[in-house]
């Protein structure tokens, strides 16, 4: 199965051509249109939040692979920025319950995104800096 | 960065079609001032047609958030054909439960009309 392998300039100016590039490696593995769009948007909020809460405006790298086989896809996220581990945020609350439009949150659901697409998210932090790993089992059926 | 975003209306209903196939952190503050701006001059029932849309991520899901927070209790701002990625988002952000979700502009401006 091919790997993806990608270094991109921590800036929101070059998350949507790596997007692009998660779509377009999902297809050529064989995962269905309607799951790639999904890991597509979770990579890009991974890659976002690295760049708005890690990096914050300082110039840095991203690095992103990631590989699939019959069991899993999984990606990995690697900065070099000061550490904010996304997997230490506790889930939001229901913000629809009960239904208050002034309750509605305006940020902070790329996190709940990247819960609810990938099966397992996993920070790490060695000298070499942060790692992002994101695990979702391949499905079989409807999502 | 600016958005491609066309305004009609029908009677009281605002129908905003927005043309960028993507729509991200870098077209989110563009999309927050477009709407908040035709809510500021009384717009209250706005259709926001996303059918020529293909992705959507949080940070432009919040400025359509905050276009419906700047109408307070009035009106309403509902979702115009959103194709399978977009309704996705909405879906694992619960926010299918807080927007009215219509297949078509045309379908989400008769409903507005008939205010149900």
């Amino acid at each position: 199965m091919p790997r993806l392998h990608l270094t991109l300039d921590a800036s929101p100016e070059t998350v949507p051509a790596a997007g692009g590039a998660v779509r377009d490696w999902c297809l050529t593995s064989g995962i269905d249109a309607a799951e790639a769009a999904l890991v597509e948007l979770a990579i890009v909020e991974a890659l976002q939040n690295a760049i708005e809460h890690g990096y914050a405006g300082v110039a840095g790298q991203l690095e992103l692979e990631a590989d699939i086989d019959d069991e899993r896809m999984q990606a990995q996220i690697r900065d070099t920025a000061p550490p904010v581990d996304l997997t230490r945020v506790a889930p939001q609350p229901d913000e629809t319950l009960p239904m208050d439009r002034a309750r509605l949150r305006e940020r902070g659901r790329g996190l709940e995104i990247i819960r609810g697409v990938f099966d397992q998210v996993v920070f790490s932090r060695s000298a070499a800096g942060n790692q992002l790993t994101l695990t979702r089992a391949r499905r079989r059926g409807p999502l | 960065m600016a958005i491609q975003i066309d305004h009609t209306n029908d009677d009281d209903i605002l129908l905003l079609a927005v043309h960028d196939r993507r729509l991200d952190a870098r077209s989110a503050p563009d999309l927050k001032a477009s709407i908040t701006t035709f809510v500021g001059i009384g717009w209250e029932w706005i259709v926001l047609d996303l059918s020529g849309v293909e992705f959507v991520d949080s940070s432009a899901l919040g400025a359509i958030v905050s276009g419906l927070k700047a109408l307070g209790r009035a009106g309403d701002l509902v979702i115009a054909g959103a194709q399978p990625p977009v309704t996705a988002l909405f879906a694992l952000t619960r926010m299918d439960k807080v927007f009215r979700m219509f297949p078509t502009a045309a379908a989400a401006v008769a409903a507005l009309k008939s205010r149900v």
